[in-house]
């Protein structure tokens, strides 16, 4: 429907005349929002807009002092710890090159990632070694995945307890905090965002660490 | 000009109106000027020689272009001429092309526009000429005649040359929609607010309102004490503020905070603060009353669409009823046999903020009550509290939303509540906790506005941020100019069924109907400004809407807002004595 359609009369400004205003069915109010809506643009940033999360962390550090929660989704990937200065750097690595790996005598373990939340909505992925082959862990791996768990269901703290060589699980008390809303970000997306994106996914030989590794850093690429 | 764009049109006229408007009455057409940009017809039309309707084609297959509409089209109305079906006002169009740029902050009218293009303009000093000559009034010698239609020709000329320049970047589709408004802003602008002229025809004598401000002081001051003849004593304010536990910000200085808008905002949390408040603005903002009635009783003023950055409608405060003085919208008083509504979206930023982020836990909380929602969720009221049974706590948590929404830091909301740093932290953090997903949104739509430089509306209202804006403001913009939109699809809509606007208030529509009809208009409008807002707020599927309520007002019976009420009643009062002594004076000789 156009204005000159159905026109309306701009009548006397004291009111005198009287307009005719039929009420509209439902359907015409359906077909006016349709078109209405037809005249959107969703440019992004507008509505709905992604989490505009552009990159994320993959850290052995537990948030200090703050309650946490991890979403129920876990992956399994096997990963390579690297000292880089005074921070530990986690470089993902495909299947495929496990093998390669080996042959020059690096060994990529198995672990559990979590994708973890703080109270005050930081985000993190936080690996956790898994057993060797043999079943066994150390027990502060095996205390820490405990933690990261119970993180599932309820709000936690992790606190070190060095003297028993393990962590120590607080739940928060019951709904002190309300139940968590994770960035809508698939694994996948996760994984690239943590790994892939900032290079530090071992996926062929060309790959800077394996050539490090295996003392090709010299050669042309 | 591109053929592609504006292929839907037989004929495109540019035109340009000369008229007479002051003192809130129709304008005074003067004459009227047009161009077809495809044949170069030409047509210049002093009064004397108009007819019934436009010398040019209006249906819709005819684009009528202009540059700032409102005025061309009050004058259609003022020689009831009916309305263009197809409207394009360049004006709203270049201001969103240069919204936020640093080259054009207050440069918006069409001679800015021309120079921005490069485009041949008449100088200013010559446009003052022809437009003081205009506002002079006739009668007018043959040569002026002629230089006025040719002064007119020429703005038409102007904007159909700014069209051909503006068209590449034009969105035409949304231009439309936004010309639209502008035509009903126009209609609104023409109808004028109905007032009880009994009253403002005292008001505005000035002798008669010099003698009420008088008044004013005593009368509010009685409850409050704080002012010493016509002085506002800080120290006394300061003794009302402790004796009746009401916290109030402070600048840097360690002084009270006394800023109108601060007074505004804590009155919405404290309404014993509102009367205070109202004198303060009145006694300093309001000399002399400058809203301005027609002859028929109707108050009227340039509305100004999308004169702000996030495209609101923008009347000047002082010359617009609804403006900060809400006492004066009293004067609003339906004419017999009519009635006049305010429907406003309730608590309309926190439902854009929900809708926006397609936050569950906000939409769950706006479906109920969200400032009550928000006090239960973070334990400051238990389950099942009222409005009733915690009314003030209500009333803090309308401030303690809308502060945390726009990321207010804690040391300010402490002031503002009267509560210390750490617990506002910690509400706050809370806010963060509970309404997670709007913070994601919020932080995302902050680093895309910064890392971009813009931003932007779903029906494509942008912002530039060629200068620095604060992370507050631009938290704020979506929610404000998003708010716009909703608005302005619920007006074009309401219109288009024919309701009676007769303006629009921030997050609100005013109505005018027949006693009989009002409840219909009124359920109508409602249910127009739920869909409207579903259109703005609804995306991929996430359905929202947001809800209207109503007050409405029939004759005899006049507006009142709460918030003026105690002001009204003093004036009021005082104009009764005035007219007693005076019916009493003549009675005596």
């Amino acid at each position: 429907m156009t204005s000159s359609e159905k026109k309306v009369s701009i009548e006397d400004v004291a009111g005198e005349t009287e307009i005719d205003i039929t009420t509209p069915s439902d359907a015409q109010l359906d077909e006016d929002e349709a078109m209405l809506r037809a005249l959107r643009i969703d440019l992004p940033g507008t509505a709905n807009a992604p989490s505009g999360i552009v990159s994320i962390s993959v850290t052995d550090r537990f948030p200090k002092r703050e309650f946490f929660r991890c979403h129920p989704d876990t992956v399994a990937m096997h990963l390579i710890d690297h000292v880089a200065g005074l921070e530990t750097e986690f470089y993902a690595v495909v299947p495929a090159m496990l093998a390669e790996l080996a042959s020059i005598g690096i060994d990529a373990m198995p672990y559990k990632l979590f994708e973890l939340i703080t109270a005050e909505g930081a985000v993190r992925i936080i690996p956790c070694r898994q057993a060797d082959i043999d079943g066994s862990q150390n027990e502060w791996t095996r205390t820490r995945e405990i933690a990261l768990t119970r993180g599932h269901k309820s709000w936690v703290r992790i606190i070190s307890d060095r003297a028993n060589g393990r962590y120590r699980v607080f739940e928060a008390p019951p709904n002190r905090f309300p139940d968590p809303v994770f960035p809508d970000l698939t694994w996948g997306q996760l994984v690239r965002l943590a790994f892939k994106d900032r290079g530090r996914l071992i996926d062929s030989p060309n790959h800077p660490l394996f050539r490090k590794w295996a003392g090709r850093d010299g050669d042309a690429a | 000009m591109q053929p592609d764009k504006l292929s839907a049109f037989d004929e495109i006229w540019s035109i340009d109106t000369e008229y007479r408007g002051d003192s809130g009455n129709p304008y005074d057409v003067v004459c009227i000027a047009g161009v077809e940009l495809r044949s170069g017809r030409r047509v210049a039309l002093w009064r004397t020689e108009l007819g019934a309707a436009p010398p040019f084609r209006i249906d819709s297959r005819s684009l009528i272009v202009c540059f700032a509409a409102t005025a061309e089209l009050g004058s259609f109305l003022s020689l009831d001429w009916p309305l263009p079906a197809k409207l394009l006002d360049l004006s709203p169009e270049y201001r969103l092309l240069v919204n936020g740029r640093a080259d054009a902050r207050d440069r918006r009218g069409l001679l800015d526009a021309l120079q921005h293009y490069g485009l041949m303009a008449m100088a200013k000093g010559e446009k003052d000429y022809w437009r003081d000559m205009v506002l002079r009034g006739g009668p007018y010698m043959d040569d002026e005649r002629t230089g006025i239609l040719n002064y007119c020709l020429t703005d038409a000329d102007s904007a159909a040359a700014l069209l051909s320049h503006m068209l590449p970047a034009l969105d035409l589709p949304r231009a439309l929609l936004r010309s639209e408004f502008v035509k009903v802003s126009a209609i609104e602008e023409y109808r004028g607010i109905p007032l009880d002229m009994d009253v403002f025809g005292h008001l505005r004598d000035p002798a008669t309102w010099d003698e009420i401000r008088e008044t004013l002081i005593p009368g509010i001051d009685t409850a409050f004490n704080v002012f010493e003849g016509r002085v506002f004593k800080r120290d006394r304010f300061e003794r009302y503020l402790a004796q009746n536990k009401v916290p109030w910000p402070r600048l840097e200085s360690g002084q009270l905070d006394l800023r109108d808008k601060t007074f505004r905002e804590r009155a919405k949390a404290f309404p014993q603060i509102a009367p205070l408040h109202e004198l303060r603005h009145t006694l300093s903002k309001m000399r002399r009353i400058k809203i301005q009635a027609g002859a028929d009783g109707r108050a009227r003023t340039v509305l100004w669409p999308f004169a702000s950055k996030t495209s609101r409608t923008q009347p000047k405060a002082t010359q617009y009823l609804f403006g900060p003085s809400c006492w004066l919208r009293s004067l609003l008083k339906p004419r017999l046999g009519t009635a006049i509504a305010y429907v406003d979206w309730s608590a309309m930023e926190f439902g854009i903020a929900g809708g926006l982020s397609n936050d569950e836990t906000m939409r769950e909380a706006y479906d109920a009550d969200p400032y009550l929602s928000t006090a239960i969720a973070f334990g400051h009221a238990p389950a099942g509290a009222t409005k009733a049974t915690h009314g003030p706590i209500r009333d803090n948590f309308k401030v303690v939303i809308l502060a945390a929404q726009y990321g207010m830091e804690a040391a300010s909301l402490a002031g503002r509540l009267g509560i210390s740093t750490i617990e506002a932290n910690e509400i706050l953090l809370q806010h963060r906790r509970l309404y997670a997903k709007y913070w994601q949104w919020s932080d995302a739509w902050l680093h895309r506005a910064l890392s971009s430089g813009q931003m932007w509306t779903c029906f494509g209202w942008t912002r530039y941020l060629d200068q620095p804006e604060s992370a507050r403001s631009i938290r704020n913009w979506p929610i404000q100019s998003h708010g716009a939109e909703i608005l302005r699809i619920a007006v074009i809509w309401a219109n288009r069924y024919g309701l009676r606007l007769l303006g629009t208030v921030h997050d609100a529509i005013l109505i005018e109907a027949p006693i009989d009809r009002i409840d219909r208009d009124v359920a109508l409008l409602q249910e127009i400004m739920r869909r409207a807002s579903r259109v703005v707020l609804s995306a991929a599927g996430q359905e929202f809407a947001l809800r209207a309520s109503a007050t409405i007002v029939r004759y005899p019976r006049r507006y009142s807002d709460p918030r003026g009420a105690l002001m009204w009643r003093i004036v009021s009062e005082h104009l009764a004595t005035m007219q007693r002594d005076e019916g009493e004076r003549r009675a005596t000789g």
